[in-house]
């Protein structure tokens, strides 16, 4: 339990990273970290290293929240005009070079709407590269796909993320 | 060697540090709901924790229903003999009626099949 503690600690805010900017819903997020927590510990003796245990924490996280928006495709989904920071839990960093009049919260806000509406093989790859910094490599393993498969939807995901953030990459 | 022009590389660096300004962090709440949950599924002994998954619970309901399909359907394949004969009332006093009627019992300790006495002296 304790070692499972350590990993939460360690790993807990890209777990909570990725299941809330996947979800874009704080309760249904924490409950996905919850159940993953669950089986790694119920699969922690099968944990080999090959992969790392940050991708294979991941990976768990990922599949759990592909599963869910699965079976949410039949639901209405959290309504659009929610705060999409405020409704997935997400907190706002300072951020260096920030131009001082962008109202950062209605930048991040639409942004927030954007990844939302992006297929979820682009949001899964734009979460674990752009956000919480994983290398093309790691990404690959995380998701179970090639380097190849993950740079192109990668860069799929940033132009439909360019485009609808055109007003405000401009300025 | 780099192709992309500046005003392009300045827009992608722009949109990386605005994905990069949020994000989560980790909930002392959330762990400690996941290790009571844990802490519980594991006091739980196993064949009931089994029990209580749903794989496990729908697995058992249906080896119930087929154990009771089949048992029900031995049953009523089996040659069954009734342990007694059901007769009404009537018919069983009809059927005494009868037996009466055919031969009347032997009287005052006369061997079976004797010779029925006249009345008259020897």
């Amino acid at each position: 339990m304790e070692a499972l503690g350590e990993v939460y600690r360690m790993l807990g805010a890209a777990m909570l990273t990725l299941a809330r900017s996947m979800l874009r819903d704080r309760d249904e997020a924490d409950d996905i970290v919850e159940e993953a927590l669950l089986r790694i510990r119920r699969a922690a003796s099968g944990f080999r290293g090959e992969r790392g245990l940050r991708t294979w924490t991941l990976r768990i996280v990922a599949n759990l929240c592909r599963d869910h928006l699965r079976r949410r495709r039949f639901s209405a989904g959290p309504p659009e005009d929610l705060d999409p920071l405020e409704a997935a839990g997400l907190r706002v960093e300072p951020v260096a070079e920030w131009d001082e009049a962008m109202d950062r919260r209605t930048v991040l806000a639409a942004l927030e709407r954007a990844i939302a509406r992006l297929p979820a093989e682009q949001r899964e790859a734009v979460v674990l590269r752009d956000r919480l910094g994983l290398s093309y490599e790691e990404v690959a393993a995380t998701l179970g796909v090639s380097e190849g498969a993950v740079k192109s939807r990668l860069f799929r995901a940033r132009e439909n993320l360019k485009r609808a953030m055109a007003a405000w990459l401009e300025t | 060697m780099d192709t992309m022009d500046p005003r392009e590389r300045e827009r992608d660096e722009r949109l990386t540090r605005m994905l990069r300004a949020a994000g989560a962090e980790a909930d002392p709440a959330l762990w400690t709901r996941a290790r009571a949950r844990i802490e519980a599924l594991e006091r739980t002994p196993g064949p009931l924790a089994w029990l209580m998954r749903p794989v496990g619970l729908a697995g058992s309901l249906a080896l119930f229903v087929a154990a009771a399909g089949m048992s029900s359907a031995l049953l009523r394949a089996l040659p069954w003999q009734q342990p007694y004969e059901v007769v009404t009332l009537t018919d069983q006093l009809l059927s005494e009626g009868s037996y009466a009627d055919a031969e009347p019992p032997a009287a005052n300790g006369a061997a079976p099949g004797a010779a029925r006495d006249s009345g008259g002296m020897p």
